[in-house]
């Protein structure tokens, strides 16, 4: 689905550069559409980076304590994330609300507003799911504290990946 | 008051391991929530319009490019050329790897990305020669920070959203400096190389360097195409970005074949005749082209390169929700008045926005760092009469450095990953290169010319407009 979305919004950008100057035309509800794709792209994302732990935190603090007392903290981290997502949640749904009262369509793609903006209650409803699950992992006893990204271990995995077709590697930085 | 509480909320938020995206979104929803009477509708509705910021929309774009350029083998490709190009001088490696990373960084935009790319090959490769580890972690750590100075970089794409400055120009405002700084260290090297007699490689030869920059051409094209696009006017740098992700991706599934359908097929099998070679690449080509929508390894790259633009999307949408409550509370005015009354000199007020922005780049990411302290200095540095782009720059060479300084320095944590050093090593590897980029740094302060003198040449004067 981000993928979709991702070469969507490559894909469409890429074509009007290329309508502009071959076709001499332009359609002018792409620029607004890939607006709305990019927008989807990061609210619908947001959710899936909690599930696979590619967000960045601080965890120079965390490190210093007992297991014991960076479980209780991981849960008031949790907490505190469970309330973002709640408050965004109820800001999107009273937008969605307000346009769907006030019909307005958007600029120019021939929609009415409301229903890119639905994104945003999605959005934050699944991030407030995903949250309430790892809060649920870490009562249960699974590690002490959120899965965040770690760039090095990201890097070093790559490496791994990238290492492997010897076939092509730079001869010269081997010959004396 | 509300601004101690805004950051009071910011830093106990972070501290406790909320990520740093929700840490800056919940201080400032919580401030405005307490302190002013605005709806939370109008909240959700600024992140939202976060994304109407047609130019941050490069982001993704140049994320993906990059990816594809590091699982397709440029990066490699790369690094033969410039070990060819340079790599006969004393210390020529460690120079090659300088270069490498710098040419690397004209085709990406973020700074980790280039010292993964080009330092897990090319480390293994100084030790193999004798070179001593820490010399080798030193300088990749260092010239990874290239990535974000030479263009395109996303560091300045969010600094011209911040502050609606020419994302053109920001580019071509790194040219210079980004040379400069590549120079710096690889004069640098060549001394220490004297010095420590580190080894040099034989000249291949002249045959073997036009064919090695005949491999590379494929990736170093992207330059011109980045580049030359946005000043022949061609595309707007949100679409030069896109460009390049679909030219990345035709160079590493169609070009080099490194992954996606058609992997490791030859261009031109032993011993078949010239007609056959197009008519069998021609299919093949169109065969690659449909069969990619279901190709597993492409989809794993753009689910990267998703993953990626969404963390930093996310943390740059909260981070302008937090400039938001900034603004609102006045506290940008408040702090240049303050200053203002302190009737600065510009060079003084220079050292000032150096000083903050080094301890600042100490703890948070960049793009962070860029949306919060620009709106805060900006206004400050226009009274003051220095150029929006010189600023820029300025903070960028920031960033840099707040990428290889402890605890949060980004480049330090990569590197240690690659080579398996503690970090207190890497740390200590890389402070004799850190001086130099300190010494760059009060070049870069101090020389306007150095940063505007390029832009100013190719697109006549920064104009400005106060609001």
């Amino acid at each position: 689905m981000l993928a979709i979305l991702l070469a969507a919004m490559t894909l469409v950008t890429f074509s009007q550069v290329v309508a502009r100057y071959v076709f001499n035309t332009g359609s002018p509800w792409a620029l607004e559409f890939t607006i709305f794709l990019f927008a989807w792209l990061i609210l619908l994302g947001m959710s899936y980076g909690v599930r696979v732990g590619s967000h960045i935190g601080v965890d120079l603090l965390v490190k210093a304590l007992s297991p014991k007392a960076q479980k209780v903290v991981g849960l008031v981290a949790v907490g505190l994330c469970m309330l973002y997502a709640a408050i965004l949640f109820k800001g999107g749904w009273d937008t969605v609300d307000l346009l769907l009262l006030i019909e307005i369509e958007a600029e120019d793609v021939p929609v009415p507003l409301w229903i890119p903006t639905l994104i945003l209650p999605v959005g934050f409803a699944l991030l407030f799911l995903r949250f309430v699950q790892a809060g649920w992992n870490l009562i249960s006893g699974e590690g002490t504290g959120m899965k965040l990204a770690d760039e090095t271990k990201d890097a070093i995995e790559q490496l791994k990946q990238s290492d492997q077709p010897p076939s092509d590697q730079p001869e010269s930085l081997d010959k004396k | 008051m509300t601004t101690a509480v805004l950051f009071i909320l910011l830093f106990s938020f972070m501290l406790i391991r909320v990520p740093i995206a929700i840490s800056l979104g919940l201080a400032s929803v919580l401030t405005i929530i307490t302190f002013s009477d605005d709806s939370i509708a109008s909240l959700s509705e600024k992140i939202f319009h976060a994304m109407y910021h047609y130019t941050l929309m490069a982001i993704p774009f140049f994320v993906l490019a990059s990816a594809f350029l590091t699982t397709g083998g440029v990066a490699r490709r790369m690094i033969r050329f410039a070990v060819d190009c340079v790599g006969w001088l004393p210390g020529g490696l460690a120079m090659a790897s300088v270069m490498a990373c710098m040419l690397f960084a004209a085709v990406s935009g973020s700074s980790p990305a280039t010292v993964v790319a080009i330092g897990s090959i090319v480390i293994a490769g100084m030790v193999r020669q004798g070179y001593p580890l820490n010399f080798a972690a030193g300088v990749i750590c260092n010239a990874g920070t290239l990535g974000i100075l030479i263009p395109p970089s996303i560091v300045m794409v969010v600094y011209s959203a911040a502050t609606e400055v020419s994302v053109g120009r920001m580019f071509m405002a790194g040219v210079i400096p980004g040379l400069m700084m590549g120079g710096l260290l690889m004069i640098a090297i060549y001394i220490a190389a004297r010095i420590k007699k580190l080894p040099a490689q034989e000249f291949p030869g002249m045959g073997q360097l036009a064919k090695s920059a005949g491999t590379a051409f494929g990736g170093l094209f992207l330059i011109v195409i980045i580049m030359g696009g946005i000043y022949g006017g061609i595309f707007t740098p949100t679409e030069a970005a896109a460009v390049s992700a679909i030219y990345a991706y035709l160079v590493a599934v169609v070009g080099y074949r490194d992954l996606g359908p058609i992997k490791g097929a030859p261009w031109r099998k032993p011993d078949e005749n010239m007609a056959s070679v197009l008519l069998r690449n021609l299919a093949m080509t169109f065969w690659a082209l449909i069969k990619t929508p279901i190709d597993p390894e492409v989809k794993k790259v753009l689910v990267d390169a998703a993953k990626v633009s969404i963390m930093l999307m996310f943390i740059i949408a909260n981070a302008m929700l937090f400039a938001h409550v900034l603004t609102t509370e006045r506290i940008p005015h408040a702090i240049a008045e303050t200053i203002t009354s302190w009737g600065l000199a510009p060079w003084t007020f220079l050292i000032v926005v150096n000083i903050i922005l080094l301890i600042a780049g100490n703890f948070m990411e960049p793009s962070a760092i860029l949306l919060i302290m620009a709106p805060i200095l900006f206004p400050i540095a226009i009274r003051l009469g220095i150029d929006p782009i010189h600023l820029g720059i300025i903070m960028v060479v920031n960033m840099e450095i707040g990428m290889i300084t402890p605890p949060v320095g980004l480049n330090l944590f990569v590197t240690a990953g690659v080579t398996g050093m503690e970090l207190t090593q890497v740390i200590k590897a890389a402070l004799p290169w850190l001086m130099i980029l300190l010494g760059f740094l009060v070049v870069i302060t101090y020389v306007p010319q150095v940063s505007i003198f390029l832009p100013t040449l190719l697109m006549g004067p920064e104009t400005v407009n106060i609001n």
